[in-house]
């Protein structure tokens, strides 16, 4: 246990008011960056009611074990009510967050403290993963009163799921091709793929011109591109070059398809911004997996 | 009057002896064609297509396309090639120092950078001034030099490719999608016996093109430029096809056509002073490939198409064959040494002595005919037979073998062409002899009289652009 | 004479004459029906793409409809198959494809290889490769000219896709005289293990196909190859020399060192620009020393590798400017300055 090193000095036990600015700025990262952030919330009863008076000292005793155990990216913040505190796990779910109260129990359960506390105590928690931007700080207080009313067993860990589904997405996903037939398979494809939180939108053109002359891939949707390496009227390269020039390129992700073979060219496309090569004739199955891949990091 | 009448019989004599040789020759190269291409009707092409986009199993081909004051047409060219299904190739346009923004705007369009490159002078040519090299397309080279000429462009061009083979493409010029890889096939199936081959040039004057893709294949609308389409159909049926297969080509057309690279720089590239650099080249070759003792061929591919621009108007048109027949005449007199040699084998036997009886001389002979039927009727009455003669050969010659040319040409295109298209055709081809004939044969002789002068102009094309125009807006 | 000479032509110009109006007339029939199959084409493309993803991508059931009727309809299948076939390599698909053909398409094919029509012939041989239509095998040996290269390399293509054991015998016989670029068609439906049972008996076949084997079995990337390659090292011809060392260099992978050191003082340019190449896989401290004396080889195109094969080490660079401190040939230094400036511009 000692093993562990731990930076507490950084840590300060903030207010409610305090967290919320905090909590409103990783929410929004949570959709950007994809990463997920988790809320705990723990109420502490001890076993001696009767040492009521000195509840005070207690709380300041427990705070700084806390504290102690958490890292120095998490965020610790007293609750309105006496023994309630919330730890804010950013960049971490649910198991992360599951863990961390495992090991804290533990500790607690054996009295196993790196610092001195008065009286004995039991804890319950309740562990909240986010990774929707529409939930508010009040709504989680609101949410952690009703769920800790409900708890009756001392240890017992509760799983709020209810702010874990992520908002619907729209993607984007273009197909250029010049064989009309595989143009429609690749896009049956693509539609048949069932993504959660995306909502996938599809178009298909038979050369570059047709592509770069319609505004679709102006608007600022996240978007996926499967071309050819060669088209007519604009092969693939102009295209990648035209799309990796715009000021919002990052949106584009780009699928080459080539049946040349040629290492050359793949490494240049590489080079110029292309994220994955696919050599025709190629698997639908691995196709959709790379896809599935794709999405999953978006 | 005696000695008239000994004179009009002779020459009478003469000229339909040779009509009716010429007609055999023609009759003979139009039936080898006919089973060839009756052979490989509806074969199914894209089987190789699709074996030989795999870079494993073709062979790298540098593009060089020489340009001088190209601005019309040249992005559209660039574009058609870039396009091209095939495996390795780098595309190097040459600028021989144009005097209008053809360099500008390929700069512009493609986005080309500056680059430091050691070139190996292999062929000696004037110096390159900068080489750029595309943003866009890393195969894509731009190559600045002074001017000196076609043939100059095209030697600094092999002396910048690095790979082992390549195609001369006209800066006016759009392929097909296929076409390179067609054209390379002989080479590819060869083991590099075939060191030269040429493609099928077609012309694009009314066809609706678009960055350098087809979209929509028309016959133009101008009765001299429908005109010149039969004479390019005939002349494919007739002539390349069948000399290809006894390897005796002489010419094949510089708008289209791949070398391989080692053959042409051990002949020593392109003749800078000529004006036919391109039939020079075959004969070089030609010559080189018996002085080796190799045994090498030449060939000309059928289904490989190239577009290019056709003249539309009698000046422009004048000037071109002019200096078409010029530079044929130059050529066959600088290796005159070949003529009937045996040394030189078929080329020798056959080939020299058909294109100068046939391609060179037979203006002159054609054209006493003309005169001579004109004549035959200020004479009267005992030449009305041999006048009317002749006129057969000439309907025989011009008429029957143009209609044919447009029907098989029909025939092979069957998805493609027009029944409109090929009604217009045939009518035209029966007007031929009335006009578009006589004018041309006229032109020849002028060409053939500035040989003897040893006459020198350099051929200009008021570029019209073969794409439709478009606005650019990426 | 000179009136029987006249109407002789006549003749003949109206028999030509008339011969063009029935000619024209015929075209115009056959653009008609060429229009007409195109039409049917599309129609049943149209009509049955769905039913054919169901069936290729879902799992559908096999609808009847599907079973073409006609000529026109057979072409549109094989467009429609040859676009699966050369786009997406899936089992299921291939097998559904190759079992269609079996069931409904073979007799259509086993008439077409009868056909007099060249044409027709090879296209349905080109069929039965991509379809893997095993029972006409015995049709289309029966049906080509053994003496025709093209008909005869398709046969042979057909083996080397269905009936390996039978292709290695044929080949192993050097009836034929192909292009290396076609040994190496056939080689490729190959397996390894099939490639080096060939490798054994390298020295019975023909030069072109020694030539293929050796590019192709390279080609297949496998580094159980690397210790048939390196033997033929010590061929007695140079064309087989290069392409091995090729070959290892295609692999990417150097055993032994030693074994190529001889070649950097080869007498064949080649040789020492492909030594050169491969050197990109042994550390710089072990090459520099044979690389800077490549680097002022009498070839253009070796100097050029060798600075290039210096400069994608880490430490190239450093190297290279001390080389160009310390050399006084000109060409070598030339050559190493524009690799430098190419790295100063890609960085």
């Amino acid at each position: 246990m000692d093993t562990l090193i731990k930076a507490t000095q950084n840590v300060k036990i903030l207010k409610e008011s305090d967290i919320i600015p905090l909590f409103d700025v990783l929410k929004a990262n949570v959709i950007r960056s994809h990463m997920e952030m988790t809320v705990i919330f723990l109420k502490a009863t001890v076993a001696d009611s009767h040492q009521i008076n000195v509840i005070e000292k207690l709380e300041e005793q427990i705070a700084h074990f806390f504290v102690s155990e958490v890292r120095n990216t998490d965020m610790l913040f007293k609750l309105e009510g006496s023994l309630r505190w919330g730890i804010l796990l950013p960049q971490n779910g649910e198991e992360e967050g599951k863990a961390f109260l495992n090991r804290i129990f533990q500790l607690v359960k054996n009295e196993n403290f790196p610092t001195k506390i008065d009286s004995a105590f039991t804890l319950q928690g309740i562990i909240v993963e986010i990774k929707n931007d529409q939930v508010m700080f009040e709504d989680l207080i609101d949410k952690q009163f009703e769920v800790l009313s409900q708890l009756s067993e001392p240890w017992e860990i509760e799983i709020v799921t209810s702010y874990k589904a992520q908002p619907i997405k729209r993607v984007k996903v273009s197909i250029l091709e010049e064989n009309a037939i595989f143009r429609e398979v690749l896009e049956l494809t693509v539609q048949k793929m069932i993504v959660d939180h995306f909502q996938l939108e599809t178009k298909v053109f038979s050369d570059g011109y047709e592509f770069l002359q319609s505004d679709w891939y102006l608007s600022g949707h996240t978007h996926i591109v499967i071309m050819n390496d060669i088209l007519p009227r604009k092969n693939g390269l102009n295209v990648l070059h035209t799309l990796r020039q715009m000021a919002n390129q990052k949106k584009f992700i780009i699928y080459m398809m080539t049946n040349r073979k040629s290492q050359s060219d793949m490494i240049y496309a590489y080079e110029s911004g292309v994220d994955e090569y696919l050599i025709k004739p190629f698997d639908l199955n691995l196709f959709q997996a790379q896809l599935k891949r794709t999405f999953a990091r978006l | 009057m005696i000695i008239l009448d000994y004179l009009m019989w002779f020459f009478g004599g003469l000229i339909i002896i040779y009509m009716l040789l010429v007609i055999v020759t023609y009759g003979l190269m139009f039936f080898f064609a006919l089973l060839k291409l009756r052979k490989e009707y509806r074969l199914d092409q894209t089987e190789m297509d699709e074996t030989y986009i795999d870079a494993f199993y073709s062979k790298p081909v540098s593009v060089i396309i020489p340009a001088y004051n190209e601005e019309v047409g040249i992005v559209d060219s660039i574009h058609s090639l870039l396009s091209l299904h095939y495996p390795e190739f780098e595309i190097i346009m040459v600028n021989d120092g144009s005097t209008d923004r053809t360099q500008e705007i390929v700069i512009e369009q493609f986005q080309m950078k500056k680059i430091e490159k050691v070139i190996k002078m292999e062929i000696p040519a004037s110096p390159i001034i900068q080489i750029y090299q595309s943003q866009i397309h890393p195969n894509c080279f731009l190559v600045e030099k002074e001017n000196g000429g076609k043939a100059d462009a095209l030697n600094v061009g092999i002396n910048v490719a690095k790979y082992p083979y390549f195609c001369s493409v006209d800066g006016d010029s759009i392929l097909e999608s296929t076409s390179l890889l067609r054209l390379m096939k002989p080479i590819a199936l060869s083991d590099g016996e075939v060191i030269a081959a040429g493609g099928n040039v077609q012309i694009a004057n009314g066809m609706n093109m678009q960055l350098g893709s087809i979209l929509e294949t028309n016959v133009s609308k101008n009765y001299l430029v429908t005109m010149q389409i039969i004479e390019y159909f005939r002349s494919f049926l007739i002539g390349r096809i069948t000399l290809s297969k006894f390897n005796l080509v002489l010419i094949i057309s510089g708008a289209f056509s791949v070398f391989s690279k080692k053959w042409v720089v051990e002949a020593g590239g392109y003749t800078k002073s000529m004006i036919g650099e391109d039939m020079e080249l075959v004969v070089k070759l030609h010559r080189y490939i018996r002085k080796k003792k190799e045994k090498k061929r030449i060939e000309f591919v059928e289904n490989p198409v190239c577009w290019t621009e056709a003249p539309e108007t009698m000046a422009v048109l004048r000037r071109q064959r002019r200096r078409w027949h010029q530079g044929l005449l130059e050529s066959l007199w600088n290796h005159k040494t070949m003529t009937l040699n045996p040394r030189y084998g078929g080329i020798g036997l056959l080939s020299f002595p058909y294109f100068w009886l046939v391609e060179g001389l037979g203006p002159i002979i054609e054209l006493g005919g003309y005169i001579y039927i004109v004549c035959a009727f200020f004479l009267g009455d005992i030449y009305y037979e041999i006048a009317i003669l002749l006129l057969l050969t000439f309907v025989l010659y011009g008429v029957v073998f143009s209609m044919m040319a447009v029907l098989f040409e029909a025939w092979s295109k069957n998805k493609t062409f027009k029944v409109a298209d090929l009604i217009r055709m045939m009518l035209l081809s029966f007007t031929e002899i009335f006009w578009y004939r006589p004018i041309t044969l006229i032109w020849r002789c002028e060409g053939l009289l500035n040989f003897l002068v040893r006459r020198r102009e350099w051929g200009k094309m008021d570029r019209k652009g073969i794409s439709s125009k478009e606005q650019e807006s990426i | 004479m000179i009136e029987l000479s006249i109407q002789l032509l006549l003749y003949i110009i109206a028999i030509l004459l008339g011969f063009c109006g029935v000619a024209m007339i015929y075209l115009i029939y056959q653009k008609r029906n060429e229009e007409k199959k195109n039409h049917e084409m599309e129609k049943y493309i149209q009509n049955t793409k769905i039913l054919w993803q169901g069936y290729f991508l879902g799992d559908d059931q096999f609808a009847v409809t599907l079973i073409p009727k006609n000529k026109y309809q057979i072409l549109a299948v094989e467009h429609i198959f040859l676009s699966y076939l050369r786009n997406i390599s899936n089992p299921i698909i291939q097998q559904k494809i190759y079992t269609f053909t079996q069931m409904y398409l073979k007799e259509y094919y086993q008439n077409e290889l009868k056909s007099r029509n060249w044409s027709r012939k090879m296209n349905a041989m080109y069929r039965i490769a991509d379809f893997h239509i095993q029972e006409l095998i015995g049709t289309c040996e029966v049906s080509i000219k053994h003496k025709h290269s093209i008909e005869v390399f398709q046969l042979l293509k057909i083996y080397s896709i269905l009936e390996k054991e039978k292709f290695i015998q044929e080949i192993l016989l050097c009836n034929y005289s192909f292009s290396e670029s076609e040994y190496k068609k056939l080689f490729s439906y190959l397996e390894v293990e099939m490639l080096q049972r060939l490798m054994e008996k390298i020295e019975n076949l023909q030069q072109a196909a020694q030539y293929a084997l050796i590019d192709t079995i390279a080609a297949k990337g496998s580094m159980a190859v690397i210790e048939g390659l390196e033997e033929l090292l010590v061929s007695e011809d140079t064309e087989i020399r290069i392409r091995t060392l090729r070959g290892l260099e295609r692999l990417g992978v150097i055993r032994n060192l030693e074994t190529y050191i001889p070649f950097v003082n080869s007498s064949i340019w080649e040789e020492r620009l492909m030594v050169a190449k491969l050197f990109k896989y042994a550390p710089l401290t072990y090459t520099a020393e044979h690389l800077e004396k490549l680097l002022q080889d009498s070839n253009w195109w070796v100097r050029s590798q060798a600075a290039s094969t210096i400069i994608e080490d880490p430490r190239g660079y450093q190297r290279l400017k001390e080389f160009i401190a310390t050399t006084n040939d000109q060409y070598a230094i030339d050559m190493a300055n524009e690799v430098l400036e190419k790295r100063m511009r890609a960085v």
